[in-house]
């Protein structure tokens, strides 16, 4: 391991200030049963049955290798007795090579989010992931290798994380604390809390001051479109940052994380004495000290707990569906751990697992927690009191809690730490003013020592040339005074002389220079001395406030701790809160529905009592009213008649009036003409008349009669209109008690729908308090692998590729075949085909690349794409190996239904289901075939298919 | 607990089960798709609902042929600027239909997006943000579909029409292939919205019944907003092929079809608006290519010909219908062209300054904001920066810029906050 080695070459100061170490030798339950300790202890109620082997087989298929279990698998796997039995399958999973394929589809997803980019291949990237996998690297060394790539040698797919963020400081720091920390530090710089905001504003920069000096490298190659990338880095570069608040303050941030890990002691270098290959436009640069490579370090270190809760969190999220902190990477004050005290557990223990990822892996699989069932049962759970009590103690925790002084404590540590920064900084100042004057001071010596040099050199040339000169003189002296007629012999002496005194008198003022220049280098020296005395003290006091500052800093991150632990233990029975007053809103509503329930019933068992007496009286009311109607008609045609007679009687009174005129006209003639032709006209007259008028008596007596007749039937009517009213009178509290008895029943299927939505409001809070298993879409990658079992399409892909190989050498003689190599060309061609699948569901479910991949959505177009699209059809044909073909070899409707949903759903059909089917292909006896494909389709696009239960 | 999300309850008292009540309902009724019913219908439901229209002329469209003619200068080129009817405003001869609906229009003359590279300039117009590796950002039209979404709908909310059928891009970022954007075309429709050769919508129905019924009794045991969505997909798909005309432009007129123009363009420009009125948020159309790096001139003339001709009609029937009051129309570009004419009578890439227009939902009609200087070399006055552009639209529609959309728990702003609203264009 080169990267550990190189990296132990710096001494590293490490500040461990939060992380719980594990205690040596200590006794403990394995981790799967503190899982569900932890769990258990904090929830109120009743925990969900365990899942039955089918539910847990296509399960623990899913989320470890990515694929629902053959039908073969399950029936072998129901039919094991053994007690051990999923426990053995969780180690044969974790041990098989499809484990180490799917987990690396798993962490590529996890680690580049399908961002798209060409500057590592994906498969280079893959090959990497996977030899960590298949070597079972610790999960820590897969991160340092990521984050310390420089896209070099061997392992040069590692570097693809960094070179397709195109090693951009801001989104390495965003996507390094996101998917390694599980925190989103863009966000952070929102918040509203100013002391927080800076606290993580220097953590993002902490964070970028690692990163900063690395960038993208690319090498030209022959073919001038391709470029090479690799990740250099620089030796220098430092990061300043300035808060929103105070723009005009900026500060100078070393490399730190949140944790208190930092870099103590950054080894110094002159110019290219820092690198091992220096930065140049045909060389990446690498550093003697590589920031990077210390991040790689530090970031993974056991003592910084961020990391490993990160790394459990997002295991735990792909096992149970959500994270206990959910989102994965929004670990941030308003959204903090559902099970603060299980996360913690889980990190340390991955931390003394060594960071091996399966025996995590396996852990979460063991436990009770992530085998119990979707179904949920709140209704025995727990006793009303029981959830007011927890309710009660919690209120009063949480109400203590919220009124805690320990933020205002923060802020006074924040701000000693500032403080004591601010004099650290003060030092720095006045030290570089004291180095900066030793400096100078030093320059004033040796240019005064130059200068002195130079004096001294001048002075031992004129000293000599004076000994010359006084030589020369005392010897012309003596010439002179030999010849001393001859002057210019006396001229030259003076000559002689005269340079002489000229040279002693220039001799004498380099002296004087000499003694100047010497007695201002002393003074200069003197004072160097005193400043370098200065120095000194003043190092050694920034040493000393440099431990200050650490003291400030670790009772600061000390503080910052505990309230964190506080806020997470507040926000945990926060949450714990909110799924009790739902479990208690539950109740009462379950109460509710059950009184409204047993009233509407009993108004119900009080009607259906009077219903012999109802019937009676309803079947008077029908006769009355029968009679009533009846009376009516008969009125009707009484009082027609009556009318019809007193017309007939008017009209025959008329008929007699006139007529008795007439025979008064015809009398009052007679007698005055006295004919008696006219006289037995007169007489005719009044027989008619007096015939008349007895046909006016009998009209009379009829119409008399018909007016009695409608007298008696009115009676007999208002008669039967009494009695009904007697009877409404009667009928008039039935009425209102069915009408209660309407409104009961309103009332309960009322209180039915809010009991479903409390109940559902229930569930979804306990499926965040694990205490029922989440449904779990799944991935696009579990679409593809469960929809290869489920159809049966690896035999068929595997006949279709042997074919293609087949006809592509079908000239080829036997002996010219090369097995082995036939082997591989055709398992290429299967691998072809299968990934063709897995690429179809990524393109219609993937979220888009580069964002997170976690969140759910339905689209009309992928519904569209199930119901109508070429490629989905391809898979539903009955093809020579697939499930469609077996299905149509059987002949028992029942049977197919079985095997048919053992296929798809990995589960034997309930008769219902069996009946179903049946019924659906009895319809359809002509294209059988054609049936049978549209109940698999039916299946395969139902959400039982699409969701991991 | 039976399930209640068929025709046959209309009680759904479970609130995050609305949009699943108003789906439902639509499987009986047909609500919210309008292709089949009266005219004044939907112009009503037109006026209620807001939409969006861009018309993305890639390649970047010079400004000096269209809407900041710069005539007798040196960097004018050899086209006139002609009257619109608004009295003042002048464009390039080139567009003299586009000029009589000049008093529907807006046109912004500063956009800067300081860029000069295709791809990120375009990016910057169409998310408005600048590209980074740090985070992807949504293409407006997403924003648009997951702002105005309401639920009642089938038709996905963010189509870009283009001369053929094609799938869903990720062009969403962050909010989710929900909000991605569908490629519906003039050949072709929707994707995937016939039935496979073979199946009768008899047979359909029934397997559809298979799994409904399959369904229903998975949701007796667990139902959660994920399976209400994932159910509600497929029938949001029934619909969609049920009334799969409606991404049909050949159902329209021919007279329509003339006015508009029968190139890709007009087929393209009368298919946005079928789907506009038929309660799409968003509706983009491309007409390729303006990027004249030669030839600048004559295919200026070509390609703002159809653009005129096609625009004008379109604007021309927003108005028929009374729906321009309520879509938002924005002709785009992502950058436009150097004032210097090159050698090959060219013109190249320019981010410092170019045009774009926008029309209806409230925009102030017949304003021009910004000013290039005489030779347009240079902005003069207001330079707009495309996150403003973005505040604007948004808020033309009625949605806050200054809100956050929650994804799955992460907020995420719904507009870059550095920008600002362009408020004389909203007054």
């Amino acid at each position: 391991m080169d990267l550990r080695r190189r990296t132990c070459l710096f001494s590293l100061v490490l500040t461990f200030s939060t992380v719980d170490l594990f205690v040596q030798g200590q006794e403990v339950a394995p981790l799967n049963q503190r899982i569900d300790e932890a769990i258990a202890s904090a929830h109120v109620g009743s925990l969900a049955d365990e899942a039955n082997d089918y539910e847990f087989l296509r399960r623990v298929f899913l989320n470890l290798v990515g694929r629902s279990p053959s039908v073969k698998e399950t029936r072998t796997f129901v039919a094991n007795v053994d007690p051990s039995k999923r426990a053995d399958t969780v180690d044969q999973l974790l041990g098989s090579t499809e484990f180490d394929d799917y987990f690396t589809d798993v962490l590529d997803v996890m680690l580049m989010e399908r961002r798209s980019g060409k500057r590592i291949a994906q498969s280079e990237w893959q090959s990497f992931l996977h030899k960590a996998i298949q070597e079972k690297w610790p999960f820590d060394q897969i991160v340092q290798t990521i984050l310390s790539a420089d896209g070099v040698g061997e392992l040069r797919g590692a570097a693809k994380f960094l070179l397709e963020r195109d090693v951009e400081p801001n989104a390495l720091t965003r996507d390094v604390s996101r998917i390694f920390l599980g925190r989103d530090l863009q966000c952070a710089q929102c918040h509203d809390h100013p002391n927080i905001v800076d606290y993580e504003q220097a953590e993002y920069y902490g964070i970028l001051a690692f990163v900063s000096r690395s960038y993208l490298f690319e090498q030209d190659t022959e073919d001038k479109a391709v470029k090479i990338a690799f990740v250099g880095e620089k030796a220098v570069g430092e990061t300043e940052f300035s808060s929103v608040f105070s723009p005009e303050d900026s500060s100078h941030m070393d490399p730190q994380l949140l944790s208190g890990l930092t870099l103590e002691v950054e080894p110094r270098f002159e110019g290219e004495e820092a690198y091992i290959v220096a930065p140049s436009k045909t060389a990446a640069g690498l550093p003697k000290f590589s920031r990077r490579a210390q991040l790689a370090r530090l970031i993974t270190h056991p003592a910084n707990e961020h990391f490993a809760k990160n790394v459990v969190n997002r295991f735990w999220a792909h096992m149970m569906g959500h994270g206990l902190v959910d989102p994965v990477d929004f670990h941030h004050g308003d959204n903090l751990p559902s099970h603060p005290a299980l996360l913690k557990i889980l990190a340390n223990e991955f931390v003394n697992l060594g960071f091996d990822s399966r025996e995590l892996l396996r852990q979460i699989a063991l436990s009770r927690t992530y085998q119990q069932s979707v179904d949920f049962s709140a209704e025995v759970s727990v006793a009303n009191g029981e959830v007011d009590s927890r309710m009660e103690a919690l209120n009063s925790s949480v109400t203590r809690m919220e009124t805690d002084t320990e933020d205002l404590a923060f802020e006074e540590f924040a701000k000693r730490l500032e403080l004591r920064r601010e004099k650290v900084t003060t030092v720095d100042l006045a030290i570089t003013d004291a180095a900066k004057r030793l400096e100078e001071l030093k320059q004033e010596k040796a240019t005064l020592g130059k200068a002195q040099a130079e004096l001294q050199k001048t002075q031992k040339t004129k000293q000599s040339q004076l000994a010359l000169v006084e030589s020369a003189a005392t010897a012309a002296k003596k010439v002179a005074d030999s010849f001393p007629e001859d002057t210019t012999l006396a001229e030259k002496h003076k000559d002689y002389q005269q340079r002489a005194d000229q040279l002693t008198k220039e001799l004498e003022a380099i002296q004087a220079q000499l003694t100047e220049k010497k007695s201002l280098a002393e003074k200069a020296a003197s004072q160097a001395e005193s400043k370098n005395l200065r120095l000194a003290r003043l190092r050694a006091d920034r040493i000393g406030l440099a431990d200050m500052v650490a003291e400030a800093r670790g009772a600061m991150l000390e503080v910052y701790s505990r309230q964190q632990q506080r806020k997470a233990q507040l926000s945990e029975q926060q949450q714990q809160l909110l799924a009790l007053t739902r479990h208690k809103k539950y109740l009462a509503q379950l109460q509710s529905q059950q009184q409204l329930t047993n009233r509407s019933t009993e108004l119900a068992d009080a009607f259906e009592a009077t219903a012999a007496e109802r019937d009676t009286l309803t079947q008077s009311i029908v006769n009355l009213e029968g009679m009533i109607a009846a009376q009516s008609v008969t009125m009707t045609t009484l009082a027609q008649e009556s009318k019809l007679a007193i017309e007939a009687l008017t009209k025959r009174q008329a008929a007699i009036d006139s007529l008795k005129e007439v025979v008064e006209k015809a009398r009052s003639a007679a007698e005055q003409l006295a004919d008696p032709e006219l006289d037995a006209s007169v007489t005719s007259l009044d027989t008619k008349y007096l015939a008349l008028n007895e046909q006016l008596s009998s009209d009379k007596q009829l119409a008399d009669q018909k007016d009695k007749e409608l007298v008696s039937a009115q009676t007999t009517l208002k008669e039967h209109e009494a009695e009904r009213a007697e009877l409404a009178t009667k009928q008039k509290p039935f009425l209102e008690s069915e009408k209660q008895l309407a409104k009961a029943l309103t009332a309960r299927d009322k209180a039915v729908a809010e009991t479903e939505l409390a109940h559902q409001q229930l569930h979804d809070s306990w499926e965040r308090r694990f205490a029922v298993r989440a449904l779990v879409p799944l991935t696009p990658e579990q679409l593809a692998g469960n929809t290869i079992i489920a159809l049966e399409l690896e035999l068929r892909y595997k006949l279709e590729a042997g074919a293609e190989w087949q006809s592509k050498y079908k000239d080829k003689k036997p002996e010219e075949i090369d097995e082995e190599k036939k082997t591989a060309e055709i398992n290429d061609l299967l691998q072809k085909r299968i990934d063709q699948v897995t690429k179809t569901y990524i393109s219609m479910f993937a979220a888009p690349g580069g964002s997170p991949q976690d969140v759910f959505s339905a689209t009309a177009d992928q519904a569209l794409f199930f119901a109508n699209d070429g490629r989905v059809q391809s898979w539903f044909s009955p093809a020579e190996g697939s499930l469609l073909k077996r299905l149509e070899s059987i002949g028992d409707e029942k049977m197919l239904a079985e095997e048919l949903h053992m296929a798809i759903l990995s589960r034997p059909a309930t008769d219902i289901e069996k009946k179903e089917v049946e019924a659906y292909l009895s319809e359809r006896k002509e294209d059988r075939s054609t049936a049978i494909r549209e109940v698999a389709w039916g299946l395969l696009t139902s959400l039982e298919f699409r969701f991991n239960r | 607990m039976k399930c209640k999300y068929a025709c046959n309850s209309s009680e759904h008292t479970i609130a995050r089960r609305d949009f699943l009540g108003k789906i439902a309902a639509g499987t009986c009724t047909m609500a919210g798709l309008n292709s089949l019913v009266h005219p004044v219908a939907a112009a009503q439901i037109a006026a209620k609902k807001k939409r969006v229209l861009s018309i993305f002329l890639s390649g970047g469209v010079s400004q000096f042929e269209s809407f900041d003619p710069k005539p007798g200068t040196l960097t004018g080129g050899p086209f006139k600027a002609i009257p619109t009817s608004v009295p003042g405003i002048h464009i390039s001869e080139l567009l003299p239909k586009t000029a009589d609906q000049m008093h529907h229009l807006s046109l912004i003359r500063t956009v800067n997006t300081n860029i000069n590279d295709h791809g990120l300039s375009r990016y910057q117009i169409e998310r408005g943000h600048k590209q980074s590796a740090i985070a992807d950002f949504p293409h407006i039209g997403a924003i648009v579909a997951k702002g105005l979404d309401e639920g009642t709908s089938p038709v996905p909310g963010h189509i870009h029409v283009s001369s053929s059928a094609g799938s869903r891009s990720s062009n969403s970022a962050y909010l989710g292939p929900k909000y991605a954007s569908i490629s519906v075309g003039t050949n072709g429709g929707l994707n995937n919205s016939e039935l496979p050769g073979g199946m009768t919508a008899t047979i359909n129905d029934r397997r559809q019944a298979f799994r409904r019924q399959a369904n229903e009794r998975f949701l007796q045991r667990r139902r959660t907003a994920e399976t209400d969505a994932y159910v509600e997909s497929h029938e949001r798909a029934i619909q969609l092929m049920a009334n799969r005309e409606i991404f049909d432009v050949t159902k329209e007129s021919q007279k329509s079809a003339e006015q508009y123009g029968t190139f890709d363009l007009g087929k393209q420009c009368l298919l946005a608006r079928r789907l506009l009125e038929n309660e799409v948020s968003f509706v983009q159309v491309s007409h390729s290519n303006y990027d004249t790096h030669a030839e600048n001139f004559n295919f200026h003339i070509e390609q703002l010909g159809e653009f005129d001709q096609a625009f004008s009609a379109l604007i021309d029937d927003l108005v028929q219908r009374g729906m321009l009051d309520s879509t938002l129309v924005v002709v785009l570009t992502e950058f436009g062209r150097t004032p210097r004419i090159n050698n090959r009578y060219g013109r190249d890439h320019w981010g410092k300054g170019f045009s774009i227009a926008l029309a209806g939902c409230g925009i102030q009609p017949g304003a021009v904001i910004g000013a290039t200087n005489k030779d347009g070399t240079e902005i003069a006055d207001r330079e707009v920066k495309p996150a403003d552009l973005f505040h604007t639209y948004l808020r033309a529609i009625g949605l806050d810029p200054q809100s956050e959309f929650d994804i799955g728990g992460r907020s995420v702003p719904m507009a870059d906050p550095t920008g600002n609203a362009i408020e004389e264009l909203l007054a």
